[in-house]
């Protein structure tokens, strides 16, 4: 017989409570009971926390870590015993960034790179977890294919199906389970047309329709609205750093693609940076602001979009906050960042838990 | 026919026989009087509209009478005020928070539905799963080798090497 979820409670009432937990909660609650645990593994808690609009969007970075030891290092340039050295290549974690409580987290490494993580890696947020995709070993360099998905609700990571193919410098985005990378180059640096798509409930690997052209170092934005993945600019093979002002879209119902031309800035860098106007165009985060021109990384979380980058080669990373309501003409406010979270962001997406 | 905006006071009636008068507009923070009230062809023509909760006691409706009053009369009801006095209305034993939200799902009001739902959820937060069970009285129904699997989870997720020790 099925146990009630909140003994002297109807089953309805008890769970208009526990959609209320809040998701940070959820990993110790499915260790409660089987009930509490199958309604939270099935993903059928998540599911009625986004109807009853109790779920949340955090922002998850792939940040060079920095500890309090190397930040006083590098605004002193004091070299503690024991503490900063110089010349160490930075390692990456994924840390976590919730709007609401507007607090930090650094998510445990991945089993296979206690190190860091493979660089240049990629991610994706789909059904309340937290995809990792490719990147280069920290080590050796080496392209991996290797793809991690992190369940908030376990507080652990697992390793999936790699990717098919070597890919570098590669689109992603994320729907409903499903995860598309397309573009970026192989092992020689070809630029690469092809697209795989990866079902995340069946743990398996896809290969869908290949784009018209090569796009390498492109970057995928999924419209929600419109049901389209947009791979955005890129460069092919013997145009390298020339990048196109086209974008290539498919469309998830029918998986065919089309070419929209003069849909991104000719010349400029698409990596982290596109964003969504009110009209539907794109327009890149670089110019939003000049503290944040180079190495620019912009995740948009519903509220509003976290803006991160520099000013000037090597500065100082710099977080802005942008307010959704006006999209690039959003209010900008500075964020006040936990030193240890205020390490270089290579890329970032929203996860909504 | 009484309607909420025609009806001047509701008298509610708890099981156990204990009657509390409300103003009409105070009353239509509950949506089950507005329908009640909109059906109601009886009442009587001075505006005046009684309405029986079987199964809710006096001590349970005057809580709940006291937070329509506070959350219908708009001078009070305002942002950070009506937060700490939110906070301290539902600092209560679990029975009567139980109460509340039976009461709150009976008479439909939602705003009371939600203080209550979050405040059980608030519960949850921060507690041990034995804390949990303990609380709300749930029965630990893992068997030993389930037990033993959650274990193992937990130190896999919990025991993994720190990229902080690293740095």
């Amino acid at each position: 017989m099925e146990e009630e979820l909140i003994p002297g409670l109807p089953e309805d009432i008890a769970m208009k409570c526990l959609i209320r937990l809040p998701y940070n909660s959820h990993h110790v609650a499915r260790r409660v009971s089987k009930t509490w645990r199958d309604l939270i593994d099935s993903g059928g808690l998540h599911r009625l926390r986004k109807q009853n609009g109790e779920s949340r969007r955090v922002v998850c970075l792939v940040q060079a870590l920095t500890t309090l030891d190397t930040a006083v290092a590098d605004s002193t340039a004091q070299v503690r015993p024991g503490g900063f050295q110089p010349n160490r290549q930075a390692a990456y974690g994924v840390s976590v960034f919730d709007p609401v409580s507007n607090h930090w987290e650094l998510l445990d490494p991945i089993p296979g790179y206690p190190h860091g993580l493979p660089l240049f890696c990629q991610l994706a947020g789909t059904e309340a977890k937290l995809v990792v995709l490719g990147g280069w070993d920290p080590v050796s360099w080496d392209p991996v294919r290797d793809v991690w998905v992190y369940d908030f609700k376990r507080k652990s990571w697992r390793r999936c199906a790699d990717m098919p193919c070597v890919r570098s410098f590669f689109a992603v985005g994320a729907l409903n389970g499903l995860v598309f990378v397309a573009g970026g180059h192989d092992e020689r640096k070809n630029a690469l047309r092809t697209v795989s798509l990866y079902d995340m409930g069946r743990d398996e690997w896809a290969v869908a329709a290949e784009m018209e052209e090569g796009r390498d170092e492109c970057e995928g934005v999924v419209m929600k609205g419109s049901d389209e993945l947009w791979v955005v600019g890129g460069y092919v093979t013997d145009e390298q750093g020339m990048f196109r002002g086209s974008a290539e879209v498919l469309h998830l119902g029918t998986g065919e693609w089309r070419s929209v031309d003069g849909a991104w800035l000719k010349g400029r860098c698409s990596r982290g940076c596109v964003g969504v106007g009110k009209d539907g165009k794109l327009f890149t985060w670089a110019d939003v602001d000049p503290s944040v021109r180079l190495g620019t990384c912009a995740v948009s979380f519903g509220d509003g979009t976290i803006l991160t980058g520099s000013a000037r080669p090597g500065g100082a990373q710099r977080f802005l906050w942008v307010g959704a309501k006006e999209g690039e003409n959003g209010k900008v406010e500075v964020m006040d960042v936990p030193i240890e979270f205020s390490g270089f962001v290579q890329s970032g997406c929203c996860v909504e838990l | 026919m009484a309607s909420p905006s025609h009806t001047r006071t509701v008298t509610l009636k708890s099981c156990d026989d204990v009657e509390f008068v409300l103003d009409g507009s105070v009353a239509t923070l509950s949506q089950t009087l507005v329908s009640a009230m909109a059906e109601d062809s009886s009442s009587s023509d001075d505006g005046t509209f009684t309405w029986c909760v079987s199964n809710i006691t006096g001590e349970v409706l005057a809580k709940v009478v006291e937070f329509c009053n506070k959350h219908a009369d708009i001078s009070s009801s305002r942002g950070e005020d009506l937060k700490e006095w939110d906070k301290a209305f539902i600092s209560v034993e679990l029975d009567l928070l139980y109460d509340l939200i039976l009461a709150a799902d009976n008479l439909n009001i939602e705003s009371l539905l939600d203080l209550t739902a979050q405040r059980v959820a608030d519960e949850i937060k921060g507690k041990m799963p034995h804390e949990i069970r303990m609380l709300f009285n749930i029965e630990k129904d893992f068997t030993d080798e389930e037990e033993r699997e959650i274990r193992r989870e937990h130190a896999w997720a919990y025991g993994g090497e720190s990229l902080k020790s690293f740095l």
